[in-house]
């Protein structure tokens, strides 16, 4: 799978957030806090992590997840994965 | 000890066991599986009181859970401390204060086989380990440790006086006991006479039953619905929802959420038995209730 760039993995996270945790497409962007923002819980999370690796065929450790707060710091996840990977 | 009563606590042992196991077992085809490393009740500050612990990111499961850890932790120090965990389930208390409160190593003991096998593939093998075993004859020699953690577990032992001789064996003198869980009101007393005459000095008493109600009737039903979708099976006992029974005796307080500080002293535990007879069968029903409740539908 060609690696895909930060603007198609948060366009594609976009879509699963609005599906997960019902907000509007144009409350997500790089800069958007989880909890903050979205009002997500960690089970929501879990919900969206597990899509995020069956969709990229990536496996996401706990310890990594440890101190992301923003959807641009779960695409900084993605991108790692992707560069290892490739 | 009496056949009878050896038959009885080898039975409570292995139905806990087995609960345990098959709660595992329906865990490992979820998708929350990896994610899921605390079963405890989990603790809310309420009106104004500190959040126990560091700040938590989002993405941390159970973070009411973790919380529980640090309340019960409080300001003990436990820089450079060997500790270890009794009861530690899948790994979670173990994980935390190995990565956030600087010991030198921390140990996990706990009766259920995948229990132990989920946490020690889970951990840092460096600065955490894991062991199968019973909590009333730990695997360890004399004093071996600097603090014995030991949360929301207790209940479930077939002899909570044989438990507290074990812990009293195996903390140095000095060393602290850091021990948490549900007391039957009519137990509360006794089992605080029992440690004191266990050399286990009580240093703080914390009645936390508001801080784990809070807890429950916040997270328990988004759990277990999450928990119930991914695996099929309702598990609201386990999750300590409104209407179980476990939440039901804390919310009418007659069950106490108790967080104990306890510090070992030179002080070595009598002979006999350290409880009245009426004393000890409370316990044992409790015990044995703690086995029916947690049975886990393995259809």
């Amino acid at each position: 799978m060609t690696a895909m760039t930060r603007d198609e993995v948060l366009t594609w996270l976009r879509g699963q957030l609005v599906e997960v945790l019902e907000v509007e497409p144009d409350e997500v962007d790089f800069d958007t806090d989880f909890a903050e923002d979205l009002d997500a819980d960690s089970i929501d999370l879990i919900e969206v992590v597990n899509n995020l690796e069956r969709e990229f065929k990536i496996v996401i450790e706990e310890e990594e997840l440890y101190d992301i707060a923003t959807v641009g710091q779960l695409v900084d996840i993605v991108e790692r994965h992707q560069a290892r990977s490739a | 000890m009496p056949d009878a009563e050896a038959s009885w606590a080898t039975a409570v042992r292995r139905g806990t066991a087995g609960n345990f196991d098959a709660m595992n077992t329906r865990l490992a085809g979820t998708t929350y599986d990896k994610h899921l490393r605390f079963l405890n009740y989990g603790y809310e500050a309420i009106e104004g009181e500190p959040v126990p612990g560091p700040k938590l990111p989002i993405a941390f499961p159970n973070k009411d859970a973790a919380r529980l850890v640090f309340a019960v932790v409080g300001d003990t120090d436990l820089t450079g401390a060997r500790v270890l965990d009794v009861g530690c389930g899948r790994g979670g208390a173990v994980g935390l204060i190995a990565r956030h409160l600087k010991p030198s190593h921390v140990t996990g003991l706990d009766l259920a086989h995948t229990s132990v096998a989920f946490a020690a593939r889970t951990f840092d093998p460096e600065r955490t380990a894991f062991a199968q075993g019973t909590a009333e004859q730990l695997p360890f020699p004399d004093a071996a440790f600097d603090a014995v953690f030991n949360l929301e577990s207790s209940a479930c032992y077939p002899s909570m006086e044989a438990f507290y001789r074990e812990v009293a064996r195996v903390l140095r003198p000095g060393g602290s006991f850091l021990y948490a869980d549900l007391f039957p009101t009519a137990v509360q007393q006794p089992c605080l006479d029992a440690l004191a005459a266990c050399g286990l000095e009580l240093e703080g008493e914390r009645d936390i039953t508001e801080n784990v109600v809070g807890s429950r009737s916040r997270r328990a039903e988004r759990q277990r619905i999450a928990l119930a979708e991914a695996s099929g099976g309702d598990l609201g006992e386990w999750v300590g929802q409104e209407g179980s029974s476990l939440f039901d005796r804390l919310e009418q307080r007659t069950a106490h959420y108790l967080a104990l500080r306890l510090r070992r002293t030179e002080a070595e535990p009598p002979p006999g038995r350290l409880f009245a007879p009426e004393v000890a069968a409370a316990l044992r029903a409790t015990a044995e209730e703690a086995v029916r409740l947690l049975l886990v539908d393995e259809s």
